[in-house]
């Protein structure tokens, strides 16, 4: 990793539909180096996946997500590490956070309707073995997500001509 | 009733790009190049620090220098940054906007029928601060082929018996072109020799791309003959905010400081604070828009040539300045028609002085998303010429 590869993770992560051409003139370097260093990237693991951040909201989708705090009983030899494997193959789990403080693991889940996350949690999250405790919270709305702020307009009014 | 308009008012030459906001007011769908100003938002932690200030009810005058304290970061900071030193005591004046000490700079040294260089092109006040203060313009004519640098072929064939100010701005808005330390050592001769002095506007001095910033006062002998002006406007995009700063040798800032208590009594305290917070905690967060600008450069610039409009790779500020002569238009030509035809808005060069003439200002502190549209439309304009 060196400068050259973090202003290309930072573009990707910034739009990840960015071309590598794009990225070269950006560079000063060519379109071979690019993507050579993005496959060398993908390659040790550095660069996982170039997503989006949608506003299903804006799309007039339903759409329901929830916090689920855990506290866990640490499994000998695993610690946590365990039953955060379990929780995180399940498709609805978004990411998954070890926390100090009172709960130990912050897991975010998304869903179509309330009753099929309460189902997944109530029968596969809360009957894991380990699982001491678990609070729900419902996201009533997302402000900001991935750096991207969804309240903003994408621009704001500015004189079409100054000196 | 007589005509109260002053004969000096009266004079003064118009923008040269007045019929361009009557077109633009009746069009939609503009992608804008014509402005001067950065895109973003001016970092937050710096706007909460103006807003705390207010609250804490610090919304008096300051001094007339300014807050004691940003002076003293400022002085530190162009210490560190441009090895130029000023006495925050003594040495220099906090400012309405670098256009505040443009004014105040050029009427504390010019008496009426003094000549003052302005570089042609070049930011479309100068001239008219001059003419304000009773000086009289002269141009010195920079060109593409020398990077729009001031050369000291070109220095030395317009100075006369009456030179008496040199007016510099590099990073140029519109050309942004650059001078580096031995293109100024090069002319600093020639200013000691004729014994000129030199108001540097380095309102774009953080946005130098490629290497450092040199500081017109950090060359020797040019100190004691220099007015540096520098503001938060361009690389804190902090535009609405009205800062910037005003240093010179001591003489020099007593008689600005008398005319920027009159006309000014002291720089906006909110904006004073917001700057306090800039310089202590606003470093990566400009550092991050100036490399974004950068990026957008590499990009802008590509993308015009790709077109067909030839253009140099500018060193600094956030301007782009293609030649349009190919087209076989004017450059006021290309800009109406391009507004018209294309719904792009770009400033013809000849609103910078006579040798903008041919070129278009272009500015890119633009989201890339429009900037590549902005390109795409330039494209299919041209393309649509040849047919
Ligand atoms: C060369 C130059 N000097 C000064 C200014 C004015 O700066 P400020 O906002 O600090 O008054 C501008 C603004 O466009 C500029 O381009």
């Amino acid at each position: 990793m060196d400068e050259k590869d973090t202003v290309i993770l930072r573009e990707l992560q910034k739009n990840g539909r960015i071309a590598a051409g794009d990225i070269a003139v950006m560079l000063e370097v060519d379109e071979n180096e690019v993507e050579n260093r993005i496959a060398a990237l993908q390659a040790g693991g550095i660069l996982r996946r170039c997503t989006a951040v949608i506003d299903y909201g804006a799309a007039g989708v339903d759409e329901v997500a929830v916090i689920l705090s855990l506290k866990i009983t640490p499994e000998r030899g695993l610690g946590y590490d365990g039953i955060a494997a379990q929780i995180a193959r399940f498709p609805q789990v978004e990411s998954i956070l070890l926390l100090t403080g009172t709960y130990d693991l912050q897991v975010i889940i998304r869903g179509q309707s309330m009753a099929e996350v309460s189902r997944f949690v109530a029968e596969q999250i809360a009957s894991i073995e380990g699982v001491r405790e678990t609070m729900t919270q419902i996201v009533m709305r997302t402000y900001k997500e991935q750096g991207v702020e969804m309240l903003r307009p994408g621009s704001r009014d500015r004189q079409l001509i100054t000196f | 009733m007589r005509n109260f308009v002053s004969r000096m008012a009266g004079e003064l030459p118009p923008s040269g790009i007045r019929k361009f906001f009557d077109l633009l007011l009746t069009m939609d769908n503009v992608i804008s190049l014509g402005v001067g100003e950065p895109d973003f938002d001016t970092p937050w932690n710096i706007s909460q620090a103006a807003i705390s200030s207010i609250e804490k009810g610090m919304t008096m005058y300051t001094s007339n220098r300014g807050l004691a304290e940003l002076r003293e970061l400022l002085s530190a900071d162009l210490d560190q940054r441009y090895h130029t030193k000023y006495c925050p005591e003594t040495e220099m004046v906090i400012t309405t906007g670098v256009s505040e000490g443009l004014d105040i700079a050029i009427r504390a040294v010019v008496d009426p029928g003094d000549e003052v260089l302005v570089v042609d092109p070049c930011f479309v006040s100068y001239q008219a601060e001059v003419l304000m203060a009773g000086g009289r313009p002269k141009t010195l004519p920079c060109s593409a082929q020398d990077g729009f640098k001031v050369t000291p072929d070109v220095l030395m064939e317009s100075i006369t018996p009456k030179s008496k100010v040199l007016l510099l701005n590099f990073p140029t808005n519109p050309t942004g072109g650059v001078m580096g330390k031995d293109d100024l050592q090069a002319i600093a001769d020639i200013i000691i020799d004729h014994d000129l002095l030199v108001i540097s506007d380095e309102v774009y001095a953080e946005l130098t791309y490629d290497g450092h910033h040199v500081s017109t006062a950090a060359i020797d002998g040019l100190w004691e003959r220099t007015i540096t002006l520098n503001g938060f406007s361009k690389a804190y995009a902090m535009t609405g905010w009205r800062l910037g700063y005003l240093c010179a040798p001591k003489e020099i800032t007593n008689a600005a400081l008398k005319i920027h208590q009159y006309v000014m009594m002291s720089a906006p305290t909110a904006s004073q604070f917001a700057g306090i917070e800039a310089l202590k905690n606003g470093e990566d967060a400009k550092n991050e828009m100036i490399a974004e600008y950068r990026i957008r450069r590499n990009l802008f610039v590509k993308g015009l040539n790709d077109v067909g409009l030839p253009c140099h790779l500018p060193k600094g500020a956030f301007y782009a300045f293609p030649s349009v002569e190919g087209t076989g238009l004017s450059d006021e030509e290309f800009a109406e028609r391009l507004l018209r035809e294309q719904h792009v808005a770009v400033v013809p060069g000849s609103a910078f002085g006579k040798n903008g003439r041919g070129h278009v200002r272009t500015c890119y502190a633009v989201d890339r998303a429009k900037l590549s549209e902005a390109v795409r439309r330039i494209g299919v304009f041209v393309e649509s010429l040849h047919s």
